[in-house]
C-alpha cells in the first residue's frame, strides 16, 4: 500500500511543481536531436551534461528522463522518409516505412509510427510501474544460455526476410556475420580481419556506418537514377488519421511488440525492433504486402523501440546496472546530480524511481504529440523533386556515417559497403539478413565463448527456460520456412535473369573469394578466436557453392536467379542513367574531400549537382548550399565535431570551420 | 624492442615537466576548454572525465565553459594519438586519460602509438581500489572454500589486458583456479555473478559499494580480499571504507605463512602502480607554461578538498574514497609505474599470461 502511495505522490508533485517544466524542455531537446539525422541520445545526453551538474536534482532527473524517452520516437522521421536509418532502433522500420513514403503514404506511416511508439513507451512505464519490485528474478532467469536462445531467435527472423530464395537469405546473412567479426575477438582481445591493419578496424565496423552502407546507400543511388521525387504516387490527404486508426485496429499486435521491446530491453541483446518486426509478420494472416510499405510493418518496430527504452531502465533501477547504451549515459547523468541507482535506491528512495518512471510515461505522450503536429509538414518533403533533395540526403548520409567514430575510415567503409550493398540489391541477397547477421554475430560470439567458460553441457539443458526458447526458435523457423510468402525487400527480377548469368556468377564468387579470406585471416589466432569465423565461413561457402551449382546448371525455375539490372533502360522503373552512373558522383564527391576537406566538397557537390542535374538557379543553390554548411557549422560547434580536411588545408590556412 | 626506448623516454621526461616562463595571471574568461575522453559516451571513463570538467571549470580562473570530445576506439588509442597530434599547450585543450594509455603502449604493437603520455603534464590522478567478491550459490565467500574447490571457477574481465590481469596474477599467486571469460563488461558480468554463472567478481570499491554491498548485506555475497591503497612509504594497507576486508598480502600470509616474494610479485606491484594507483588522470599537453599548469592543479586541489564536496554524493559515486595525486604527487605516481613495468616485467607477464591462458596478453 505503501508503494501506491508514493506512486501516486510522485505523479502529483511531478504536475504541480516546475520540474514539469524541465521535463518539457528534455522532451523538445530530445524530439529535435530526434529528428535531426545522424544524432541520438548519446548527442542529446553529452550536450545536457554541462548543464545538470549542480542544478537542482529533480529538475536535472526530469530533463534527462525527458529526452532519453522521446528519442526514438523522432528519429524516425528520416527512416521513413528517406530510408535513412536514424539510429539502431528504427532500422527495422526503414522495410515497409520507406515503401510506403514512396507510395504518397509518408503522413499515414509517421502518425501510426509516432502513435505506437507513444503507446510502446507508455506500456514500458507501466510494465515499470507494475514489476518494478518483483521483476528481479525474472532478470536473473534470463541467463547467457537464455540470452543466447533470443539471439538465435533474431537470426531464425532470416527466414522470412529472405525473399523469394532462402539461399541467398543464408548467404546475406553469413556475410554479414563474417562482416560482423572484423576487430577483436571476445575470447582473446586478438584483431582478426584487419585488411592489411588500420587502427580503424580494430574495434570493428559500427553499426551505424553499416546501417546506412546496407539500407540507405543503394536507395539513394536508385532514387537519383531515377530522377523524381521520393513519392512515386501523388501524396495521400488524411494519411495522419489513418495512422491513428492503423495502431487502434492492430492494437493487440502494438502491445505484444511493446512487450518484446520492453524483455529485450532489459537484456542486453539489442535488435529488439527487428524481433517485433519477426513477430509482426509471423502473426499476420496475409504477408503478401511486408516489404511493399504494410503499415503493420511500422507499428511493430515503432512501439518495441519506444518500450526498449523503459526495458533498459529495468536493469538499471533495479541492479544499478544500464541495459544498453543510452541507458549507460543516464546511469552516468544520474551519478553526477547525485543519485545512485540500484538496490538501495530501490529500497530507500522508491520516489526517484517513480519520478523517473512517469517522467517516461509523460514524456511519451508529449514527445509523441509533438511529432504528431508536425509529422504532415514533414511528410510534404517526400513531394520535393529528387534532384533538390539528393545532395541534402547525400550530406546526411556522409555525415551520418563520419559521425560514428569520426575518422576518414568511416567514409571509406560507407563508401565500400555502399558499393556492395548495391549488388545485394540488385542480385536479389537480402539486405536485413545481412544486417541481422551483422548485428548478432558479436552478441552469439561473447555468449557462445562464455557459456563455454562456464556451463557443461549437463547444467546448460538443464534450464527450462532455454527448453521454452528452443522451442520458439523451432516455431519461429518452422513458420518462416512454411510461409509461402516471405518479405521481399529487394525488388524485382529481371526476367532474363536465367539467361544471362555472368554477373551473379562474378559476384557469387567474389562473396566466396571473401568467405576464403576470413577463413586464411584467421589461422593463426587461439583456437577460440577464430572456431566460429571459420565455422561461419564454412557454411556460408558451402552455400555459395550449391548457388554456383543451380546457377551454371541454368535450372530456369530456382529462384536463385535474380538480377534486377539487366535492361535497366527499360526498367519499369525508368532509370535515366547506369548504375554506376552516381557511384561515380559520389566517388567524385570523396576525392573532393580528400583534396579540399568535407565542408568545401559539400559546397562544389551542390553546385556540381544542381546545375548539372536539376539545372538550379545559381541563386538558389548558393542558398541552399549556404544553409546546408551553416546547419553543419553549427553542428560542429555545439557537438565538437570537426569535418575531414583535406590535402589543401594542409597548404593554405583556413578559418574554421574548413579547416582547423 | 621499441617499448624500451619508449620507457626510458618516460624515465628521462618523466612527466611533470612544466616550462617555466615568467608567471602571469591566468584568465579562462569566455574560453570554452576541450576536455577529450578516451571512450564513448556512458560508462565509468566517461561519467569521471565530466565530473573533473565541471568541477575544475568552476574553480579556474575565469570559469571557463568545459565541452567534451568522445573518442572511443582501440582502448583510447585514437583519443590519445588526437590529443598528441592536436592537443595545445595553452590548457584549451586537456584530457582525461586511463591506464590504459599506460599499458597498452608497452604491451600492444608500438607503431599504433603515436604518442609519448611520459611528456604529458598531469593535474590531478585519482586511484582506483578493487575488491575480490565471492557468492553464495558457487560457495565462494571464503577463501577456504574457494581453495577447496576442484573445478576451475569461472570469472569474467572487462579487458584482456587491465585490471583483469591484476585479478588473475592475484588469484594465481594465492593458488585459486580460475578460468576467465575475457571481454565482459562490467555490469553483463555483475550480473552474470549474481546469476551465479560466474563464482567470482572483480568491483571496483565503487561499483562494490553501490552493487554489491546490498547483496553483502543479504548475505548472498562477501567480499575477499582489496588490493589495498599505497602509502608514501610503499606498504599497502586496508580500504578504508571496508576497514574489515583484508589485504591481497594478508590473505596470501595467512595461506602461505609467508610475505609474497619473486618476479610474481615483483609483477603484481608493476600492474598494481599501473592500472590501481593510475586509474584515472587529468592531462595538459606537452610545453603547457608553469602558470597555466598551476592554474589546472591549483583549480583541481581547491574543488576536490572541501569538505562538502568529499561528503557529496556525486563525489563518492564517481572518485570513490581514495586518496587523490595532485600535482608533483601525481607526476611521481605515473613515474613510478612506468619505471616499473620494465622489459624484464613486461616478458614476464607476457609470458605468464600466454603459459597460462593461452591467450596473449596484448
Amino acid at each position: 500500500m505503501e508503494v501506491i502511495s508514493i506512486i501516486g505522490s510522485t505523479f502529483i508533485n511531478l504536475l504541480t511543481t516546475d520540474t514539469l517544466l524541465f521535463l518539457i524542455l528534455g522532451v523538445l531537446v530530445g524530439t529535435v536531436i530526434g529528428i535531426l539525422p545522424a544524432l541520438g541520445t548519446t548527442a542529446g545526453m553529452a550536450l545536457l551534461v554541462p548543464f545538470v551538474y549542480g542544478m537542482e536534482p529533480y529538475h536535472a532527473l526530469a530533463m534527462m528522463t525527458g529526452l532519453l524517452a522521446v528519442v526514438s520516437t523522432g528519429d524516425t522521421v528520416t527512416s521513413i522518409l528517406m530510408g535513412i536509418p536514424g539510429a539502431a532502433s528504427s532500422q527495422a522500420t526503414i522495410v515497409d516505412g520507406f515503401p510506403m513514403a514512396k507510395k504518397g503514404e509518408a503522413g499515414r506511416a509517421l502518425s501510426a509510427a509516432y502513435f505506437s511508439s507513444m503507446i510502446g513507451g507508455v506500456f514500458g512505464a507501466f510494465i515499470l510501474t507494475a514489476f518494478l519490485l518483483v521483476a528481479r528474478p525474472v532478470v536473473l532467469a534470463f541467463g547467457m544460455g537464455e540470452q543466447l536462445m533470443l539471439a538465435l531467435l533474431g537470426l531464425s527472423l532470416v527466414s522470412i526476410l529472405s525473399g523469394n530464395s532462402l539461399l541467398k537469405g543464408l548467404i546475406a546473412c553469413g556475410l554479414g556475420m563474417t562482416f560482423g567479426m572484423v576487430g577483436s575477438a571476445p575470447a582473446s582481445g586478438e584483431f582478426r580481419m584487419q585488411f592489411g591493419g588500420s587502427t580503424y578496424l580494430t574495434d570493428g565496423l559500427p553499426l551505424g556506418v553499416v546501417a546506412l552502407a546496407i539500407f540507405a546507400f543503394p536507395e539513394i543511388i536508385n532514387l537519383l537514377r531515377r530522377g523524381s521525387s521520393i513519392t512515386e504516387q501523388p501524396i495521400v490527404k488524411g494519411g495522419w488519421a489513418q495512422g491513428v486508426r492503423d495502431v487502434m485496429d492492430n492494437f493487440w499486435l502494438t502491445i505484444r511488440c511493446s512487450a518484446i521491446g520492453c524483455l529485450i530491453g532489459a537484456l542486453p541483446i539489442g535488435g529488439s525492433g527487428w524481433l517485433a518486426y519477426g513477430h509482426t509478420v509471423q502473426s499476420s494472416k496475409d504477408k503478401s504486402q511486408f516489404g511493399k510499405g504494410d503499415v503493420r510493418g511500422v507499428i511493430g518496430p515503432e512501439a518495441a523501440n519506444n518500450a526498449d527504452t523503459g526495458g533498459s531502465l529495468i536493469p538499471t533501477l533495479i541492479f544499478g546496472i544500464p541495459g544498453g547504451g543510452s541507458a549507460a549515459i543516464f546511469l552516468g547523468g544520474l551519478l553526477l546530480i547525485g543519485f545512485t541507482p540500484g538496490p538501495r535506491m530501490l529500497a530507500e528512495n522508491l520516489d526517484v524511481t517513480y519520478t523517473i518512471i512517469w517522467c517516461v510515461a509523460i514524456a511519451n505522450i508529449f514527445g509523441a504529440g509533438i511529432c504528431f503536429l508536425l509529422s504532415g509538414h514533414i511528410a510534404k518533403l517526400t513531394a520535393i523533386p529528387f534532384s533538390y533533395l539528393a545532395p541534402f540526403m547525400l550530406t546526411i548520409i556522409m555525415f551520418g556515417a563520419y559521425n560514428s567514430t569520426r575518422d576518414w575510415g568511416d567514409l571509406i567503409a560507407l563508401f565500400s559497403l555502399g558499393v556492395i550493398a548495391i549488388y545485394l540489391k540488385r542480385f536479389g541477397y537480402s539486405r536485413p539478413a545481412f544486417l541481422i547477421g551483422f548485428v548478432l554475430q558479436n552478441v552469439v560470439e561473447s555468449l557462445l565463448y562464455r557459456i563455454l567458460q562456464v556451463y557443461s553441457l549437463e547444467s546448460f539443458f538443464s534450464r527450462p527456460i532455454i527448453w521454452v526458447l528452443i522451442g520458439i526458435v523451432v516455431f519461429s523457423l518452422v513458420i518462416g520456412l512454411r510461409s509461402k510468402t516471405k518479405v521481399e525487400t529487394e525488388g524485382m527480377a529481371h526476367e532474363a535473369s536465367a539467361t544471362q548469368i555472368m554477373p551473379q556468377v562474378a559476384f557469387l564468387a567474389l562473396i566466396m573469394g571473401f568467405l576464403v579470406y576470413s577463413v586464411v585471416d584467421v589461422q593463426n589466432l587461439v583456437f577460440l578466436a577464430k572456431v566460429l569465423p571459420i565455422a561461419t565461413s564454412v557454411m556460408a561457402l558451402t552455400l555459395c557453392t550449391l548457388g554456383m551449382v543451380i546457377l551454371l546448371r541454368r535450372n530456369p525455375q530456382s529462384a536463385f536467379f535474380h538480377d534486377g539490372e539487366l535492361g535497366w533502360k527499360e526498367s519499369d522503373e525508368g532509370y535515366e542513367a547506369s548504375p554506376f552512373h552516381y557511384v561515380w558522383w559520389m566517388m567524385g564527391f570523396l576525392l573532393a574531400t580528400y583534396l579540399v576537406g568535407f565542408l568545401i566538397a559539400i559546397a562544389l557537390f551542390y553546385f556540381a549537382f544542381m546545375r548539372i542535374k536539376a539545372k538550379a538557379a545559381w541563386w538558389s543553390i548558393a542558398l541552399m548550399a549556404g544553409c546546408t554548411l551553416l546547419v553543419l557549422s553549427i553542428i560542429s560547434y555545439v557537438f565538437l565535431v570537426d569535418f575531414p580536411t583535406g590535402i589543401l588545408q594542409d597548404f593554405v590556412w583556413m578559418p574554421w570551420p574548413f579547416g582547423r | 624492442m621499441h617499448h624500451m626506448l619508449k620507457i626510458s623516454t618516460f624515465l628521462v621526461a618523466g612527466f611533470c615537466t612544466a616550462t617555466p616562463v615568467l608567471s602571469q595571471a591566468v584568465d579562462f574568461s569566455n574560453k570554452r576548454v576541450e576536455m577529450v575522453i578516451t571512450s564513448g559516451e556512458g560508462g565509468g571513463a566517461d561519467t569521471y572525465a565530466r565530473f573533473m570538467g565541471e568541477v575544475i571549470s568552476r574553480e579556474l580562473p575565469g570559469q571557463p565553459t568545459f565541452i567534451y570530445r568522445n573518442m572511443a576506439g582501440g582502448g583510447g588509442i585514437m583519443a590519445n594519438n588526437w590529443f598528441e597530434a592536436n592537443g595545445t599547450p595553452d590548457g584549451l585543450i586537456i584530457m582525461s586519460m586511463t591506464s590504459s594509455s599506460i599499458m597498452r603502449p608497452v604491451f600492444g604493437k608500438s607503431e599504433d602509438y603515436k604518442f609519448n603520455a611520459s611528456q604529458w603534464i598531469p593535474v590531478v590522478t585519482s586511484p582506483n581500489g578493487y575488491v575480490a567478491v565471492g557468492s553464495k550459490v558457487a560457495n565462494t565467500m571464503t577463501m577456504e572454500s574457494i581453495l577447496a574447490q576442484k573445478v576451475p571457477l569461472a570469472t569474467g574481465m572487462a579487458n584482456v589486458l587491465g585490471t583483469g590481469t591484476m585479478f588473475l596474477l592475484s588469484y594465481e599467486m594465492l593458488g585459486v583456479n580460475v578460468k576467465p571469460a575475457f571481454n565482459v563488461s562490467g555490469g553483463d558480468s555483475q550480473l552474470s555473478f549474481q546469476r551465479g554463472e560466474f563464482a567470482l567478481e572483480a568491483n571496483s570499491v565503487g561499483s562494490y559499494h553501490r552493487l554489491s554491498m546490498p547483496e553483502v548485506e543479504k548475505g548472498n555475497v562477501a567480499p575477499l580480499f582489496v588490493f589495498g591503497n599505497r602509502l608514501p612509504d610503499g606498504s599497502l594497507v586496508r580500504d578504508e571504507t571496508l576497514p574489515n576486508v583484508p589485504t591481497f598480502v594478508e590473505v596470501y600470509e595467512k595461506i602461505h605463512g609467508k610475505k609474497p616474494s619473486g618476479p610474481e610479485w615483483v609483477a603484481w606491484n608493476a600492474l598494481f602502480d599501473a592500472v590501481a594507483t593510475n586509474a584515472k588522470t587529468i592531462m595538459l599537453s606537452e610545453g603547457t607554461p608553469e602558470n597555466i599548469v598551476t592554474a589546472y592543479r591549483e583549480a583541481a586541489k581547491r574543488a576536490l578538498t572541501k569538505p562538502e564536496m568529499i561528503a557529496s554524493a556525486p563525489y563518492k559515486n564517481i572518485l570513490g574514497t581514495s586518496p587523490q595525486f595532485f600535482g608533483d604527487d601525481a607526476s611521481k605516481a605515473a613515474q613510478d609505474a612506468v619505471r616499473q613495468l620494465n622489459p624484464e616485467v613486461v616478458t614476464w607477464l607476457k609470458k605468464w599470461h600466454q603459459d597460462q591462458y593461452g591467450v596473449p596478453l596484448q
